[in-house]
């Protein structure tokens, strides 16, 4: 009953004591509930909207916070590689622009040439397979495919493809960097298995066009220190923007920017994109002349027999030069390249393909309501083409993002070597052995009044007397020499019998009438059958509350549990989410504390009857 | 080329600390997965497997590996800093490798590492004699990197980079702009911190510890290339300077890892090392520089050398598993796994992450004159040559931390009242105090009558203490004797029949057994280990009270326990009342009690780790941390939570106190619901208010529950230790006892000391726990539902 009897609640004073105290507890209240709320919301987004701490996540229905995230998964969690595919400047996926509104039959097309043509493996890349601390969807497809292959034998997968894996987070996406110069497709089983078997099988708009033209405009911007001003003193040019700048096909002779187009060529473009056309035949061959010498020499080095270098022959790509691949580099490092080499990548392949399907320039802009000035200079609006799947997949993408998180916490903590069942056998024993030890012991010295009974409880509640810190390292080094370290017995036996819980039922079951002992008794009921039904029954709340409160102790254990069971078969799920967090980025662990939350909540939910009335209280005699 | 032939094909299990990742395809990727084929090709036979120990990102250097041992996880194959090599070798924690090495050509031995390096981990074993008992596997080297793109651009070409501490000072400073959030300068925090005075202090020829004669090391680090070395590192910190009217204070930008913020080009300048396993691994030469350790204004300039070694764990019986490990460990320098190494840098286009060395071995020339700028090799192999490496000896972690606290202390404060001068003298009486406090401890140089006081106060404490603890049990013995034994013994129902007796003796039997297996041996047991010195293995033996002494004359266990103190008056002034008074508001509400009551015990439907993980994002120095983002509405600057010493222990009391409020105020709650509702009538008869009836009525009927409350928490407060852990590790002056307990204990396998602290920790609590007990004589308890 409250302090306020019900006659004085209408007075003035004790309403704005009322009021006083809403808003104090309302104020209290929000400092619980806040948090929660964070972490929640938190739990669902990335690191592009982490910081904004908005309780409901914007991308849910905000388009542009949506593309966002999507541009940031689809590019790898790389804005360089965001600058190249949208000829940008923006260094941060927070401050990406939205296109709201796109050239729809530019995107169309972008997308039918994407979706239809054929075009080498290198052109398109894989988004989605890497992001810090955050597991993508391409990435989970390849882990759960392999999974599929081995049956979900991590050994077996390290044994077949000769890799190290510890676990399957190691497990990459063996995709190159197709944008740098250097990169190749790694020639192992497990990178053909990638190349030849999983990828072919991606949707292609998961893959993003590796736009040369872009990589061009992101290195002239590094190389002129982001200033155009600099760029146009140093050529005589009058460009406003470096988007301005487009990436002729061929060497442009007579441009100014003819040198940046042979040192972009030479030196900072995958030879992926690149060809030599039948015009550069004889360069490529006086090429080689002056790399050998004489034919013989070409001819050891080769294994051929050709009597004259005009019989070698001249491979147009790098990927069919086979043993010549030095030759081929060489060549468009330091041969003669202008004529002879030209760009052959998804760019200029779609300004063929925009040609062959308008044929004139009129037809082309009235299609796309624009006014280019040649099929050579159409820019390819990749941003836009993002804001179009965006527009295609955006249920999908959503779920995506909202789930994703969830997805990777729920298969580490979850699915992760014994982690459930370990912390599962652990909750239930550690109940079980609580609830057996003390109570038995609680009723044999209630129940049969013992003359050495008092020295017995006396002994129980002396442990007492020693603060906990003073037992816990002989005990640690109890187990150890038990050889109990890292096994369930190490967990459960050192806290299973506890003096003060046997003290305090002891006295609930003193205070039991002591007539229906006796009337069970006389009725002939053995022994078991009264301690379950008597002295169990009537004491049901305030079990509830120890069984609860040993749950609670054995799921939070953390660092008793961290030093005894220190090795990874062993881990309990806290013991996992302390090493979880270390792993992944926030928004993850979010989704991780929550998902570590749900026993905690059921095991409250089944006993929140009991809390209230199993509540123990103190009173002076 | 030298191997060891598989005399068996049945496989041996080989446990290894980690498997370097191979799954990616950078230089450090690759050059480590050539290894591992080459040992798999050579050694089929062999499966290679991680001991998979947990990883707590706040403890460092060898404690890890430590833990893993004391866990019983420990991998066949240590890896051991070299100033862990001491520890290691005395917990016998390490099988002599001579055999082995016998077998090895000279040669090899010497292309490997130095001389001085392999004397380091050559030492008097259990037995006497002189044994090697480690392998170098990396061999660093101290000098300076450069972003040298960013520092040309800011007007600092290449030749005009610094080669003197003063023209370092300068350049810093000249190449810092905190507007930009640019430094001149990169250090990095807490041991690190230590690393890099003592790469000065050995730069300026001066050494941080020597080995006199056959016993511990000498701490020598209060030189005056100390003091010099304290000074610039001060200067680089904290000294203050003008630009454009502003006054800055230090050109450095200061981070637990410089790695990535300096490739972010945060700053310019760092102090680095280059491993025999590639000088720049993993930069790239079109930026960074290296320069040799700038001169100190003695003129001196010396690189400082340390290495990482790898050891057989002496608990390993199996001689296979012995062999496959060592052969894991040769290789891992070997002439032939330089080779597979560099041949697979070259050959991935990655030559400027291979050793010059060992490209000029390999005849990869052309390679190494491509690739590195002039003079790398020569400047290597002089740094080789010329390098200092400090002697392994017992102390060298103590004489580490020493520095390191005294860095830190020193470069906490500005020392502006003080003179340049002033400022030297200053510096060097805290370092040869620092040095003096290290040395003592390690040497006991004591005048023996003060070691004899010593020893006495300390088995005086002891006495005292073991006395009380006896004394303690008596009196509560006695109480409980008569409270609860001459009402129930008079009449004694038990039956007298044997069957009976013994089904009651096994009612009886677990809990019993169990409290004497798990409570009562402990605390016996732990009264011998507190006069030991334990060890794990082998030569355990007693030590008098020494555990004692070297508890009680530390200045770090009266700081912890200073800051025990501070703790504890901190949770309970904000954790302990608010569930009473949100308890009797919440208990006036006419409506939504049940409401906020769920409200407020939602923390409790969470784990104590994923509160402690919850609020440990939220104290994210960064944009990311909500408490920053929240302080930003108040126009207040972001704050460093859980590293500024001024707010860590604060940061570390509220998550706690923000969880215990709901369940703490549930239980008072349950108290208020079962007073009569009569009391509160006749009170308003009476005239009370509200404040009158909380006095009169509800305060005295909640007494014993809030006294009993107020006990258990300040106890538990007293010795908790997991969450801090967690939160800062003990670092930024939240080092309580009980973490203080546990690092000596599990990462220092320290056990007698440990022991011996916590004895003395239950022994500050003697009074309470006494009260607690006597006090819980005189209550009866009764669950809340009971009645009412």
């Amino acid at each position: 009953m409250s302090f306020i009897i019900p006659t004085e609640r209408r007075h003035w004073r004790t309403r704005l004591l009322y009021v006083g105290i809403y808003a104090v507890v309302t104020v209290g209240a929000l400092t619980m509930v806040y948090p929660f709320l964070i972490m929640l919301a938190g739990s669902v987004k990335c690191r592009v909207d982490f910081d904004q701490f908005e309780i409901i996540p914007r991308y849910l229905f905000d388009d542009a916070q949506l593309y966002r995230k999507f541009t940031r998964a689809r590019y790898n969690a790389n804005a360089w590689r965001y600058q190249i595919a949208a000829r940008s400047d923006v260094e941060l996926f927070e401050e990406v622009p939205y296109p709201e509104r796109f050239n729809e039959a530019a995107a169309r097309d972008l997308s039918e040439f994407v979706e239809t043509r054929s075009m080498p493996a290198g052109f398109l890349a894989a988004g989605q397979f890497w992001e810090s601390g955050v597991q993508p969807r391409i990435q989970r497809q390849w882990r759960a495919f392999l999974v599929r292959r081995t049956g979900g034998d991590l050994r077996r997968l390290n044994r077949e493809f000769n890799l190290t894996s510890k676990s399957w987070d190691e497990v990459l996406v063996p995709e190159p960097e197709m944008i740098t110069q250097g990169a190749r497709w790694g020639e192992t089983a497990y990178d053909r298995l990638y190349r030849d078997e999983f990828r072919p099988g991606l949707p292609r708009h998961e893959l993003w066009p590796v736009h040369c033209e872009g990589l061009y405009f992101v290195e002239l911007r590094r190389r002129f220190g982001m200033d155009i001003r600099k760029l146009n003193e140093r050529f005589g040019t009058d460009f406003a923007t470096f988007q301005e700048i487009t990436l002729s096909r061929t060497y442009p002779p007579g441009s100014p920017l003819a040198s940046e187009w042979e040192f972009f060529v030479r030196r900072l473009v995958n030879p992926l994109f690149l060809r030599i056309v039948r015009e550069g035949h004889d360069a490529y061959r006086e090429f080689l002349r002056q790399r050998y010498g004489a034919i013989e020499e070409f001819n050891r080095r080769h294994q051929t027999d050709f009597l004259s270098f005009e019989q070698a022959p001249v491979p147009a790509r790098c990927e069919e030069a086979g043993s010549c691949e030095p030759d081929w580099l060489a060549f468009v490092r330091e041969g003669d390249i202008r004529g002879a080499v030209v760009i052959d990548s998804f760019d200029t392949r779609y300004r063929d393909y925009l040609k062959r399907k308008y044929e004139t320039l009129s037809a082309l802009n009235a299609a796309h309501g624009e006014r280019y000035g040649s099929f050579e200079t159409v820019p390819l609006r990749l941003a836009e083409y993002d804001a179009w799947i965006l527009r295609e997949h955006r249920t999908e993408l959503r779920w995506e993002f909202f789930t994703r998180n969830y997805r990777q916490a729920f298969s580490f903590l979850a699915l992760r070597g014994r982690a459930l069942w370990v912390t599962f056998l652990y909750c239930t024993l550690n109940v079980l052995l609580h609830m057996t030890v003390n109570p038995l012991a609680a009723y044999a010295l209630s129940r049969y009044q013992l003359r050495s009974g008092h020295w017995i409880l006396l002994f129980c509640v002396l442990t007492m007397a020693f603060p906990a810190e003073v037992g816990s390292i002989p005990r640690f080094l109890l187990i150890r020499e038990l050889g109990l370290l890292n096994s369930l017995w190490a967990l459960l036996l050192p806290g299973a019998a506890h003096g003060f819980a046997i003290f305090i039922l002891k006295g609930f079951f003193d205070g039991l009438p002591r007539d229906l002992y006796e009337s069970a008794v006389i009725e002939g009921a053995p022994e078991h059958w009264i301690f379950w039904n008597v002295t169990l029954a009537l004491t049901k709340p305030i079990l509830a509350v120890t069984a609860f409160s040993a749950f609670t102790a054995a799921y939070g254990a953390f660092l008793f549990a961290l030093i005894i069971c220190p090795a990874e078969r062993m881990w309990t799920i806290s013991v996992w989410l302390y090493q979880f967090q270390q792993q992944v980025s926030e928004p993850v662990g979010f989704a991780g504390l929550v998902l570590s939350s749900i026993p905690m909540l059921l095991a409250f939910l089944l006993v929140q009857r009991f809390i209230l009335r199993g509540i123990v209280l103190p009173v002076e005699k | 080329m030298w191997s060891v032939v598989a005399l068996a094909t049945e496989p041996v299990e080989l446990r290894l600390w980690t498997i370097p990742d191979t799954s990616a395809a950078d230089a450090n990727a690759r050059s480590s997965a050539a290894l591992i084929d080459l040992y798999r090709s050579r050694h089929p036979e062999v499966e290679l497997r991680k001991t998979a120990g947990i990883r707590i990102p706040q403890i460092g250097g060898s404690a890890p590996i430590l833990m893993a041992i004391a866990g019983g996880i420990a991998p066949d194959v240590l890896t051991i800093p070299q100033d862990s090599l001491y520890d290691f070798v005395d917990q016998s924690f390490l099988l002599p490798v001579d055999d082995y090495l016998a077998m090895v050509p000279e040669e090899e031995l010497r292309e490997r590492a130095p001389p001085a390096v392999w004397d380091a981990a050559r030492m008097p074993g259990p037995d006497g004699s002189l044994h090697t008992y480690a392998i170098p596997v990396r061999t660093f080297t101290s000098n300076l990197k450069v972003r040298h793109d960013l520092a040309s651009k800011s007007g600092v070409p290449k030749e005009n980079l610094p080669r003197t501490w003063e023209e370092m000072v300068e350049t810093a400073r000249a190449l810092t702009d905190p507007d930009k959030g640019r430094y001149g300068m990169g250090l990095p925090k807490g041991n690190g911190l230590a690393g890099v005075f003592t790469k000065l202090l050995v730069s300026a020829g001066g050494q941080p510890w020597e080995q006199r004669d056959e016993g511990p090391l000498f701490a020598t680090f209060d030189s005056p290339e100390g003091v010099a070395a304290l000074d610039f590192l001060w200067q680089l910190t904290r000294g203050p300077w003008e630009s454009n009217g502003m006054i800055h204070r230090g050109a450095s930008y200061v981070d637990t890892s410089l790695y990535y913020p300096q490739k972010r080009g945060k700053f310019i300048m760092a102090f680095w090392t280059m491993s025999d396993r590639g000088m720049m691994r993993a930069a790239d030469a079109h930026r960074f520089f290296l320069l040799p350790m700038p001169a100190a204004p003695n003129g001196r300039s010396r690189p400082f050398i340390s290495a990482l070694y790898m050891g057989i764990f002496a608990g390993q019986e199996d001689e296979r598993v012995r062999r496959a490990a060592f052969d894991y460990i040769w290789m891992q320098g070997s002439r032939e796994g330089r080779r597979a190494v560099t041949e697979t840098l070259v050959e991935i286009d990655a030559a400027i992450n291979a050793s010059p060395v060992d490209l000029l071995q390999f005849g990869f020339e052309e390679e190494l004159r491509s690739e590195f700028p002039d003079g790398y090799l020569e400047f290597y192999q002089r740094s080789l040559a010329e390098g200092y490496v400090s002697p392994t000896g017992k102390g060298a972690n103590e004489i580490n931390r020493a520095i390191k606290e005294a860095a830190k202390w020193v470069l906490r404060s500005d020392w502006d009242e003080v003179g340049a001068e002033e400022r030297g003298a200053e510096f060097g009486r805290l370092l040869s105090q620092a040095a003096g406090n290290v040395n003592r401890r390690l040497h006991q140089e004591l005048p023996a009558s003060t070691l004899r006081t010593r020893k006495a106060v300390a088995l005086g404490l002891a006495a005292v203490m073991f006395a009380a603890f006896a004394w303690q049990l008596l009196l509560v013995q006695r109480t409980y004797a008569k409270r609860l034994g001459l009402t129930d013994s008079e009449r004694d129902t038990a039956p007298k029949r044997i069957a009976l007796r013994l089904r009651i003796g096994l009612l009886l039997l677990p809990a019993l057994a169990l409290v004497s297996l798990w409570e009562y041996y402990p605390l016996a047991r732990g009264t011998f280990i507190a006069f030991q010195d334990y060890r794990f293995l082998e030569g355990t033996r007693f030590v008098g009270a020494d555990n004692f002494v070297q508890v009680i004359f530390s200045s770090f266990f009266w700081q912890a326990m200073g800051l025990t103190v501070l703790y504890v008056v901190l949770s309970l002034s904000l954790g302990f009342f608010t569930p009473i008074l949100l308890a009797i508001l919440l208990h006036e509400l006419p409506r939504g009690t049940v409401l906020f009551r769920v409200l407020y015990y939602l923390p409790a439907l969470t784990t104590g780790i994923v509160v402690i993980f919850l609020w440990k994002s939220f104290y994210e120095p960064g944009p990311s941390g909500l408490m920053n983002y929240l302080l930003s509405f108040l126009n207040v600057a972001p704050q460093r939570w859980l590293e500024d010493p001024r707010l860590a222990m604060v940061s570390c009391v509220l998550p706690t106190v923000w969880a215990s409020v709901g369940p703490g105020c549930l239980i008072y709650l349950a108290a208020l619901k079962s007073i009569p509702e009569e009391l509160f009538e006749a009170g308003s008869i009476d005239g009370c208010g509200f404040g009158g009836k909380v006095r009169h009525i509800a305060v005295p009927y909640i007494r014993p529950l809030v006294i009993m409350n107020f006990l258990g928490v300040f106890i538990a407060t007293f010795q908790s230790a997991g969450y801090i852990l967690v939160l800062t590790g003990g670092e930024a002056m939240t080092n309580v006892v009980s973490l203080e307990i546990f690092y000596e204990a599990y990462a220092r396998l320290n056990f007698g000391a440990a022991v011996a602290m916590s004895w003395i920790l239950a022994f500050s609590l003697i009074g309470f726990t006494l009260f607690q007990i006597k006090y819980l004589a005189k209550l009866e308890f009764r669950s809340a539902g009971a009645e009412g």
